[in-house]
């Protein structure tokens, strides 16, 4: 049974849909059912998963492989490692909080569902794969039910409905839509992030098929091209700057990163939480997995590109939150700020940092998944995701108001919660290697604190305005356990990271030692007795600072 | 030996998680006088907790007593573990003792969303104990950090002034400017550590563990750095001028409450002895570095009084006084010598009583008067005289009159910087003549003089919870004042250790061979 | 023996202490006589333990030290509080319990009926502990507690009736000149260790000789500010004259025979230091010296009663710290003892003055009381004639010593000031006695008739008074060689300074200073004994100089114009900058974020977005007929986009791979 878990996990929310095709839009519990079922199974796969994965044997494990199709190398072929383990978790956790969060849709409830379980689990697919075209299949795969997601049940920024009164469709054609930023109709929302999204995706392609090509070795399988693929030179470089813009368009990275603002503030709830949570780290995934094992040395020499970009997203994708005046906008470029982080980490190349950046990538699911959810909540009380035109929500939903805050918290890094022990990594591991940016990202902390607290304030306090009295709290346990879910795993994980720390370190120490040809020098800590049992007091000598003192 | 020192519980835990778990229990409390009485039992439990470790704490010792050590996250160093030593285990003493005395004050002072902020007040204490109790550094960033939240929420909710949203973003996003830095100060600390654990093969190659980071040496230059960014961290917090200005915001338009706490609580300095010294002895007494922070130090004590002396409103002379008041701790933390650190450890201490008693006091008199303002105030005394009384003998500790706790303080605080370099002594010293000019005529022009007409004859004195704050602080001064000897023993072993940590030559040249203690 | 003696110095400010405690937690719950027997009680059980520690001393003339406890400690530095018992502390104790007792029994009767009796009590209580302190304690620190403790009680007690503005903002004055002092003080206490490692007088005063001489004159110098301070001498004397809004009572215990003597006590104790250092010495006597002429000037055109007596104290202190300046230890503290005699004496007489005039303090509404009160008028001329220095009383013994010093060390300048002063003293001692009891009476009607002599529980103590003003002079003769110098030689002697001035100069220098205080008493008679109206118009003929002394040389005015209003600018001025200024930077630092997060969304806007959708807008232009297929159908988006991906997939494939030896195609 063990055996299959990755394709459990895969499958459930594919199967899930399928099922879903054949139901009636008008079984409303049923559809709602067989989404959550699914959903759940995964979940549960995906746990059984994340902790019977070995960090001590490391490597990939859970490996699935089912030939595809011999002569052009393609296999399917499954498997995670330490860094896949924790985003499948990730993405299963997301995936059953966005069902539920979802769960007062009205508006083709079925078809909804089905997107949404085929967008994740070709997320999870992307997680799993180990073969190149599966990868790439995978990748594509979530992008398109991102623009049916927002095409049919986005929203419009409020600024588009405004301009879109009476000859609203002339302004959206004429030159101003150029300048349209904050003023989306969701179509062009989902145009712009596939488009946008395709088009780079095309250049990861081509970066997949030279080493296709080039290898020489007539398959996509990442294993195989780990370890016998060699490229060097210009072609190597070429192939490098491929995959990783290709990818971190996704991520996403500065400059490459207009699209998914607008992607997010278009989507409804779920799919917000699902792109931002999940999807974009689709892009760090996609250039640790094929760049970082297929490209070792080029990774070496050209990673710095991301420590430089990487200033730039957060600090550019920090201000703009900080301007904007849409929740989802706010939230939204936040995320963006925060990949870089992530860049951060994996930029320095060293054992902390990239694990370190790996559960950012876990955290920030969490914490960019809460926020998303309680936007979204707001959203559908208010109907306005403008924050000056709201206030004083607090009084009327204390629990969101309350889980805003800790999601807050969350994001910001704040101890006790996950982010924290990511950030800590990432600042230890790239401060001999990026000074600068590790000053950079705590700064760029503060400034998240800074525009976290004032759209808190904006939303919850203050004053209220009369016709939001009605709106209502999240009472319902259906309505509370998305949020009580992603708070849970935020805190617990980051008050006991331990597991998470040993899965994560165990995919990161082969890559990196491949990358730098450094040995690791932790020996791996489940191994080592500890030094001291729970509750013993340290030396009762009156000189105990003294003794530990070097002489 | 092992029976001395602990009790065979980790009271240390049960010290920072009780107010916590009372706080989830508030939850559950409907009736407002029982959950009142709830929180109050809490703390008082809490405060028989911090004495049991007074009364039990072996003086003239630099051990660290109580230690819980767990393991938490062995991979990157991180654990959970807590210990007292001379330096921290009065201030754990003091945070029971100052929650105890909010919950009173806070008993009809707070009307709106009481269980709230009850809850707030105990996760509050929570972090307090848990930075006091921590020699982890990431365990005390943890708390550090988390202290904010409760922070955050007591001023922006339950404050009076009409700025205090202002107030409350102000505070957290200065403290935390200040701590991002200190985070990458701490894991500086931990890359040196890891450093040399790589060189020498040792057990452990991360740590965060102040015992194992200070087995090792840090090369000069590295701790200059590594002291700014601490600096930064807790200077941001003390505050040290000219970083104070959240400080007067907060004070002012937070809750009394909260402001005892910021006031009483001198974190930010305590870090400094805690952590900066012994880590960075180096850095800490390289020429610079001392110069700069007593010149701003310096700067802090006349410039906060001469602020102070023109204010009208008596919660902004305070925080003014608190300033200058701070300064002094962090001039004689750097004399660097016993008395400098004794005193300003005594002192710190001894502002949870003053400072935080004057801010009890500005609560009687604004619910009296609805103001701290000059201008509702004159003659006050004749209405009040109890509360006169009060004030005065606080106000009297606060500007070091011998007989309280304050004298003691400042006396040794002054004699070390003095001892240090004499013009240090001499500058601060000013600071003596000023004290007393700002807090007396604030005191002569509200409590003095004929009743100011604006003044309600019903005004009623000071009733029997006010009584019992005032009395319980004023006990509290004159002892240390009067008889500080078993605060003075509880102390002196660590400040020895500190010293004699100080006073070695080089700790930091790297071909040192070193010895790690075995585990 | 040796032990209970040892609990008996424990108990001397134990006593007023347990008073304090008692009266001030339980004073409000029983009777004002209570409360009162309680506080002078207290301190008649101190006295008697004084006189039993003196007679101990007197035996044994030996210096003892008795350890209460351990007080600061840590390091190097140990501060025990500990007292020294030695022949210079037995008369200060001797001074401060004798005087303090009859002055508590004085108040009994002064205080009645205010409404603030017990906290008066209280106060005065604890006046006696600091000051007992002060004079008991065995190092800088524990006299440092009393030093600021009599300071805090002068605060309280000055601001006694803090109702009125004048007392609470002369209480104000008070503790912060005192604290300007203090600082110096502290400075000297901190020069004391650094130099000796240890506090203790004992220690220092046997190693002071290894000081250097510029050391010595450092500490000594910070010593004097602090004395200066508190002994009210020139600069920051003007806090003594505000401080007579204090009741009566304490004007005379604290502001004539206790506190302001405090500095002169600390230069003696200190004198090892202080006679290394001949600049301290003389800056000391020329302080004095000054002091004495100036507040004896100030002194003669004054009105109020209270505030001549003041000036008549801080030129008095002149006289002791001359006196110190000098060398003349024994002298100036001989002094000490005397003037807190008459000087007691003199204000309580005041104020029973003022008790009978229902609270009048205004010489000039005063006049003719002579009959109508008889003893305070005796009372009140002994202790005129004992201060303006007409022998045999008390005054003229211990003034003249001094003021034979400075002749018989060459110093005439001061001298001649001094004598200058002692004439000035005499006349103006004695215009305020003939404007009080002799003359025609100016009383106002409604006064006149309330008037009453005091009760004897004032009067006993004023006849005590009295009496020690007349024969206390008398340990103190033959001049340098009575009993008291012997009894001080151990403490305020001067080494190796052993000269006896000739009988015949010390004969003539009586003579003279005799004759200055008769000649000061014969002007004062020839203004103001009858209804004459000599000084008016003196007073008329010089404008300028009465105004100026009548005014105090402007010198309130001009502390206030060079020190206090700048300091409250500079404060306005910190705060105008810490609002605008620092706090201005941090708000800036928000606007700044403001204006860049503004900016970089322009950016966003106009360049990022405004890019991509240009090229988007073009294709849209070029490729409308794609527009057909939109047809809001999902599953057609989806089949499209799906098969469109596959086909570029596989061309792609193609492309690349249709050459290649593996490429499916070819195979």
């Amino acid at each position: 049974m063990a055996e299959y878990t990755l394709l459990i996990i895969l499958f459930a929310p594919f199967v899930g849909a399928l099922a879903l095709i054949f139901v009636s839009n008008r079984q409303l519990s049923l559809v709602r059912g067989i989404a959550a079922g699914s959903a759940f199974i995964s979940l549960i796969a995906s746990v059984y998963l994340f902790y019977a994965y070995d960090p001590l044997k490391g490597g990939y494990q859970f490996i699935q492989r089912i030939e595809w199709s011999r002569q052009l190398g393609i296999s399917l072929h499954l498997g995670v490692d330490g860094i896949g383990t924790p985003l499948v978790l990730a993405s299963g956790i997301l995936l059953f909080a966005g069902i539920f969060v979802s769960w007062h849709i009205k508006d083709r409830v079925k078809e909804f569902y089905i997107w949404i379980l085929i967008l994740a689990a070709a997320t999870i697919g992307v997680f799993m794969s180990l073969d190149l075209f599966f990868l790439y299949f995978f990748y594509e795969m979530s992008v398109i039910p991102m623009y049916l997601l927002l095409g049919m049940w986005g929203s419009h920024t409020k600024k588009y409905l405004e301009m879109t009164d009476a000859e609203g469709l002339k302004q959206r054609d004429s030159v101003g839509f150029i300048f349209n930023f904050g003023a989306n109709s969701k179509e062009y929302a989902a145009m712009k992030l596939v488009l946008f999204l395709s088009a780079f995706a095309v250049a990861a392609l081509m970066g997949i098929l030279l080493i296709y090509k080039f290898s020489g070795l007539n398959t996509f399988d990442i294993l195989v091209l780990r370890e016998q693929a060699h490229f060097s030179g210009p072609l190597a470089t070429l192939i490098w700057l491929l995959i990783f813009f290709g990818f971190a368009s996704i991520a996403p990275i500065w400059p490459l990163h207009s699209w998914s603002p607008v992607g997010h503030a278009a989507a409804p709830a779920a799919t917000s939480m699902l792109h931002a949570g999940v999807l974009m780290k689709l892009g760090h995934f996609s250039i640790i997995r094929v760049a970082f094992e297929i490209l070792p040395e080029t990774t070496r020499e050209l990673m710095p590109i991301a420590a430089v970009l990487c200033i730039f997203s957060i600090i550019y994708g920090g201000l703009v939150a900080y301007y904007a005046k849409d929740t989802k906008y706010v939230i939204g470029y936040s995320s963006s700020s925060h990949m870089g982080y992530v860049f951060l980490g994996m930029a320095a190349l060293d054992y902390i940092s990239l694990s370190g950046a790996v559960i950012y990538m876990f955290a920030h699911a969490m914490a960019t998944g809460m926020l998303f959810a309680m936007a979204g909540w707001v959203y559908d009380q208010t109907h306005t995701r403008d924050i000056p035109s709201l206030g004083g929500l607090s009084n009327r939903m204390p629990f969101i108001s309350a889980a805003f805050v800790i999601g807050c918290m969350a994001s910001i890094g704040m101890p006790g919660t996950v982010n924290f022990i990511a950030e800590v990594m990432i600042i230890v591991g790239s401060w001999n290697k990026y000074p600068f940016q590790v000053v950079v990202a705590v700064l760029g902390i503060v400034l998240t604190m800074a525009y976290l607290f004032k759209m808190m304030r904006g939303l919850f306090y203050g004053s209220m305005a009369e016709k939001y009295s009605h709106s209502h709290d999240a009472v319902t346990v259906v309505d509370r356990m998305p949020l009580l879910i992603m708070i849970t795993v935020s805190i617990s994980f980051g008050i006991f990271p331990g597991h998470l720390y040993s899965v994560v370190r165990s995919g990161v120490d082969p890559l990196i030692a491949r990358i730098t040809k450094v040995v690791p020098v932790a020996e791996h800590p489940m191994n080592r007795p500890h030094a001291t049992s729970p509750i013993v007091p340290t030396s009762a000598s009156r000189e105990a600072l003294a003794k530990v003192t070097p002489r | 030996m092992l029976e001395e020192f602990s009790f065979g519980f980790p009271i240390l835990s049960y010290l920072i998680f009780l107010p916590l778990a009372g706080a989830a229990v508030l939850w559950l409390i409907e009736d407002e006088d029982l959950l009142k009485t709830t929180t109050l039992g809490i703390t008082l439990v809490e405060l028989a907790l911090a004495c049991l470790v007074l009364v039990r704490f072996v003086p003239d010792s630099a051990a660290m007593q109580f230690a819980e050590h767990a393991r938490w996250m062995p991979a990157l160093g991180i654990g959970y573990h807590l210990a007292v030593d001379g330096i921290s285990v009065l201030f754990v003493g003091l945070t029971a003792f100052l929650t105890v005395l909010v919950v009173i004050y806070s008993w009809d002072t707070v009307r709106n969303q009481v269980r709230l902020y009850f809850m707030a007040l105990l996760a509050l204490e929570t972090t307090t104990m848990g930075i006091f109790a921590s020699i982890d550094l990431i365990l005390f960033f943890v708390f550090w950090e988390l202290m904010l939240i409760p922070s955050y929420f007591l001023i922006k909710l339950w404050g009076g002034g009409a700025e205090r949203h202002y107030a409350a973003l102000k505070y957290v996003l200065y403290t935390l400017l200040g701590s991002v830095f200190m985070l990458v100060g701490i894991a500086l600390l931990d890359i040196n550590y890891h450093q040399w654990a790589v060189t020498h093969h040792l057990d452990h190659v991360y740590s965060f563990d102040l015992l194992e980071l200070l087995s090792v040496p840090i090369p000069l230059s590295q701790q200059i750095l590594i002291f700014w960014l601490m600096f930064m961290g807790f200077a941001f917090k003390a505050p040290v001028f000219p970083f104070h200005t959240w400080l007067p915001d907060a004070l002012v338009e937070g809750p009394i409450g909260m402001a005892v706490m910021l006031a009483g609580m001198k974190l930010g300095t305590y870090g400094f002895l805690r952590f900066t010294f012994p880590l960075l002895p180096d850095a800490s007494k390289s020429e610079g570095v001392v110069s700069i922070v007593m010149v701003l130090a310096l700067a802090a004590i006349l410039y906060g009084a001469v602020v102070a002396l023109v204010q009208s409103d008596f919660k902004r002379l305070l925080a003014f006084s608190s300033i200058s008041h701070l300064g002094f701790v962090v001039v004689g933390l750097f004399a660097l010598n016993f008395q400098g650190l004794q005193g300003s450890l005594l002192t710190m201490i001894n502002l949870g009583f003053s400072t935080a008693g004057l801010f009890f006091m500005a609560g009687f008199l604004s619910t009296r008067q609805q103001s701290s303002q000059l201008s509702f105030f004159g003659g006050f005394a004749k209405q009040v005289p109890l509360l006169a009384s009060f004030l005065l003998l606080i106000g009297m500790a606060s500007i070091g009159l011998p007989g309280t706790n304050g004298f003691v303080g400042e006396f040794l605080i002054l004699l070390g910087a003095f001892k240090a370099k004499w013009w240090y002594g001499a500058v601060a010293v000013t600071g003596v003549i000023f004290g007393a000019a700002y807090f007396l005529w604030y005191y002569e022009r509200a409590m003095l003089g004929p009743l100011s007409t604006n003044i309600s004859t019903t005004i009623k004195d000071l009733h029997m919870r006010e009584i019992t704050i005032a009395l319980s602080l004023s006990v509290m001064i004159l002892w240390i004042g009067l008889y500080p000897s078993p605060f003075l023993r509880m102390m002196n072993g660590s400040i020895q250790a500190l010293v004699d940590r100080l006073d070695r030559a080089k700790v930091a040249s790297v071909d040192t061979v070193i010895h790690v203690p075995a585990k | 023996m040796s032990d209970s003696i040892d609990l008996i110095v424990k108990l001397i400010p134990l006593f007023p202490l347990m008073a304090v405690i008692v009266n001030g937690l339980f004073g409000h719950r029983y009777s004002h006589d209570l409360a009162h027997r309680f506080a002078w009680g207290s301190v008649l059980m101190s006295f008697l333990c004084v006189l039993a520690v003196f007679t101990e001393t007197l035996r044994t003339g030996a210096a003892r030290e008795v350890v209460a406890y351990k007080w600061i400690f840590g390091g190097d530095l140990t501060i025990n509080l500990a007292y020294l018992i030695d022949p210079l502390t037995c008369i200060m104790l001797l001074v401060i319990t004798g005087v303090g007792f009859l002055i508590h029994v004085y108040s009994v009767g002064y205080m009645h009926g205010e409404s603030g009796f017990t906290r008066f009590f209280v106060y005065m209580n604890l006046f006696m502990v600091s000051m007992l302190l002060l004079v008991m304690g065995n190092n800088y620190v524990v006299l440092f507690i009393g030093w600021e403790g009599v300071g805090l009680c002068s605060y309280l007690l000055i601001g006694y009736y803090y109702d009125k503005v004048s007392a609470a903002k002369a209480a104000t004055k008070a503790f912060v000149v005192n604290r300007i002092g203090d600082a110096g003080f502290l400075l000297a206490i901190f020069l004391v260790f650094v130099n000796f490692r240890t506090l203790d007088y004992t220690q220092v005063m046997q190693n002071a000789a290894q000081l250097s001489p510029e050391m010595a004159t450092a500490i000594a110098l910070c010593l004097l500010v602090g004395a200066v301070g508190k002994s009210a001498q020139l600069p920051l004397y003007t806090w003594l004259p505000d401080a007579m809004e204090g009741p009566t009572p304490v004007s005379a215990l604290i502001h004539a025979a206790t506190m302001v003597t405090a500095g002169v006590y600390m230069i003696v104790r200190n004198h090892a230091i202080f006679d290394l250092s001949p600049t301290a010495m003389t800056t000391v006597a020329w302080i004095g010296g000054l002091t004495a002429l100036f507040a004896a000037t100030i002194g003669l055109v004054q009105t109020d009663i209270k505030r001549v007596l003041a000036y008549s104290t801080v030129s008095q202190l002149g006289y002791m710290f001359l006196g110190c300046g000098l060398g003349a230890y024994t002298a100036a503290v001989f002094h000490l003892m005397t003037h807190a005699f008459f000087k007691a004496l003199l204000f309580l007489s005041a104020g029973s003055v003022i008790h009978a005039l229902s609270g009048e303090q205004d010489i000039r509404k005063m006049g003719a009381l002579k009959s109508k009160i008889p003893w305070t008028h005796t009372l009140f001329l002994i202790g005129t004639i004992a201060i303006a220095g007409i022998p045999p009383l008390a005054g003229f013994w211990s003034k003249d010593e001094i003021m034979g010093h400075a002749f018989v060390h060459h110093h005439y300048v001061l001298y001649g000031m001094a004598a200058v002063g002692a004439f000035l003293t005499s006349f103006y001692m004695f215009r305020l006695t003939y404007l009080t009891f002799y003359g025609t009476s100016r009383l106002d009607h409604h006064t006149a008739e309330h008037i009453h002599e005091s009760p004897m529980v004032m009067i006993g103590p004023l006849v005590v008074l009295a009496t020690l003003s007349v024969i206390g002079g008398f340990p103190g003769v033959p001049p340098e060689n009575g009993w008291f110098h012997h009894f001080l030689h151990s403490v305020a002697g001067v080494a190796g300074e052993e000269h006896a001035t000739a009988p015949a100069l010390m004969l003539g220098l009586m003579g003279t200073a005799t004759v200055i205080a008769l000649l000061g008493w014969g002007l004062a008679h020839y203004f103001y004994s009858g209804p004459s109206s000599a000084a008016d118009a003196l007073a008329a003929r010089m404008p300028g100089v009465y105004t100026t002394l009548l005014n105090k040389y402007f010198v309130d005015e001009l502390y206030d114009r060079l020190f206090v209003e700048p300091t409250k600018q500079i404060g306005r001025f910190c705060d105008w900058f810490d609002r605008t200024i620092i706090d201005g930077l941090v708000r800036s630092i928000d606007r700044g974020t403001d204006a860049s997060s503004a900016a970089i969304t322009w950016t966003e806007k106009h360049v990022v977005y405004a890019g991509l959708n240009i090229i988007g807008y073009a294709n849209h232009l070029l490729a409308r007929s794609w527009r057909r297929l939109q047809t809001g159908m999902v599953h057609q988006y989806a089949a499209i986009i799906v098969a469109g991906l596959f086909i570029l997939a596989h061309l792609i494939l193609l492309i690349w791979t249709g050459n290649g030896s593996n490429g499916y195609i070819s195979r």
